[in-house]
């Protein structure tokens, strides 16, 4: 379940690379019927993009099914915001997008992006996070540890962190399903 | 939320995750008035040996030590279930249940459940939990609960110290002592375990003793092991057996009474101080 959910959770993190690429090549829905013939070329982006929002409002409605765990108060010695640290390589994924002349370069590179985020298991930024509220964090633990962890709650005074329902990414990446 | 931990073996074993939010282990409701630890008592059914102030003992180990993030351990691997220790379960966000796991509480059996359409299980091997942890931490009174040293010695390493146990320098050295004639080729290198324990405690309490109590704890011996021989010229017992020494050791210790109802003569297999 758990290794689904992660290949899951990484297609999401780089499924914007696709929109991207297929706003840039300007492929439309339109002809798919011929009813569609005269939309405007913004609602195809729309429905392209609204595609990974929903899919990650999904992976926040599975996460509940994860495995629990709870961080105690001040057992967190510091934080540090991560909300921007995704930005270098997302940018990294548009220009990507951008550049690639065809089809099979895409499914390509694509595909290595794919594989290095599931492996990297730290990396599964998904900007849509923020989109629904989540903000994300690195915590210090009293015993050293770092953990990943992703929560609605905004953070700043170490020793009053207290989090009860954290779920289980993976062991180092954790995320918080109360609202 | 309570956590369920277990050991891995080996010098890097660490511990993994393994159950979260599940009561585990309940809380015995007899660790009121725990005794002291000591080999020569024996704990009634509802007692437990607790060791106060525990956190600054030794022999404590660094799980209890450090603040309890469940966060901060690996989910269990399938491959780790071949080398476990033994299980931890934080609780209340207070107490630490400890179970060692041995081969017998690994069931690689065939085993169905108790229902309506029982199933059989072939290759799910299941590990049972205990009605009774082997120890119980209580991290705000400080307190170790245990009810047997020898199931906790996996889990705190060091605590067999607690168990004072003669060495062989000290056997020879007691054994050397006037009022003790070895026979039957019967030496130092023959004395077992459990009588080396019961050495290291009759030692210190002989080498207390005066003369003149010397000689009663003699007369005392004498009344109550008549399989003893004493010479009444060397004033010394002849010691040829596990069995004699045993006898004389419960002697020192003056386990050896007599029912003042009855005069049944009996031996205290476990004593307290009242």
């Amino acid at each position: 379940m758990n290794f689904f959910y992660r290949l899951f959770l990484t297609f999401n993190a780089t499924s914007l690379i696709l929109v991207v690429f297929l706003v840039k090549e300007q492929v439309l829905i339109n002809e798919i019927d011929c009813g569609l013939v005269n939309l405007p070329n913004y609602i195809s982006y729309l429905v392209y993009f609204l595609v990974p929002v929903v899919m990650t409002y999904l992976s926040l409605l599975i996460a509940r099914f994860l495995s629990k765990d709870n961080i105690k108060e001040s057992s967190i010695l510091s934080i540090e915001q991560a909300n921007n640290t995704f930005l270098p390589s997302y940018l990294g994924y548009f220009f990507v997008a951008l550049s690639v002349p065809y089809v099979e370069t895409l499914i390509f590179a694509f595909a290595i992006l794919f594989i290095f985020t599931f492996l990297s298991q730290t990396l599964y930024f998904n900007p849509l996070f923020l989109v629904f509220g989540y903000h994300f964090y690195y915590l210090n633990t009293t015993n050293n540890v770092q953990l990943f962890v992703i929560t609605k709650k905004v953070l700043k005074e170490p020793k009053s962190i207290e989090i009860e329902q954290l779920r289980r990414i993976n062991n180092f990446t954790f995320i918080d399903i109360k609202k | 939320m309570n956590h369920l931990l277990a050991k891995k073996k080996g010098h890097n074993g660490g511990y993994v995750k393994m159950i979260s939010d599940e009561d585990i282990f309940n809380l015995p409701d007899d660790l009121d008035n725990p005794h002291d630890y000591d080999t020569d008592y024996k704990l009634e059914d509802d007692e437990w040996f607790g060791i106060g102030n525990f956190s600054e003992i030794d022999f404590c180990i660094d799980l209890l030590k450090n603040d309890f993030n469940s966060a901060e351990y690996i989910q269990i691997a399938i491959a780790d279930y071949n080398g476990l220790k033994y299980l931890c379960s934080y609780q209340d966000n207070r107490y630490y249940y400890f179970q060692k796991l041995s081969n017998s509480h690994t069931v690689r059996r065939k085993w169905f459940s108790i229902s309506q359409q029982p199933e059989i299980q072939n290759d799910n091997p299941i590990i049972i939990l205990k009605e009774l942890p082997d120890a119980i931490y209580d991290s705000e009174e400080d307190i170790l609960y245990f009810k047997k040293l020898t199931s906790i010695t996996t889990i705190f390493p060091k605590i067999g110290d607690l168990y004072k146990e003669a060495t062989q320098k000290d056997t020879e050295q007691f054994l050397e002592n006037e009022f003790i004639n070895l026979s039957n080729d019967y030496d130092a290198l023959k004395v077992k375990k459990a009588n080396r324990k019961r050495i290291a405690m009759a030692m210190d309490t002989f080498n207390a003793f005066t003369q003149q109590q010397r000689s009663t704890i003699y007369d005392y011996i004498k009344e109550y092991c008549i399989d003893l021989e004493f010479s009444d010229t060397d004033k010394n017992f002849n010691i040829g057996s596990e069995e004699n020494l045993k006898q004389l050791m419960y002697g020192i210790e003056q386990r050896y009474y007599t029912t003042t109802i009855g005069d049944e003569k009996r031996l205290a297999n476990s004593i307290t101080t009242m």
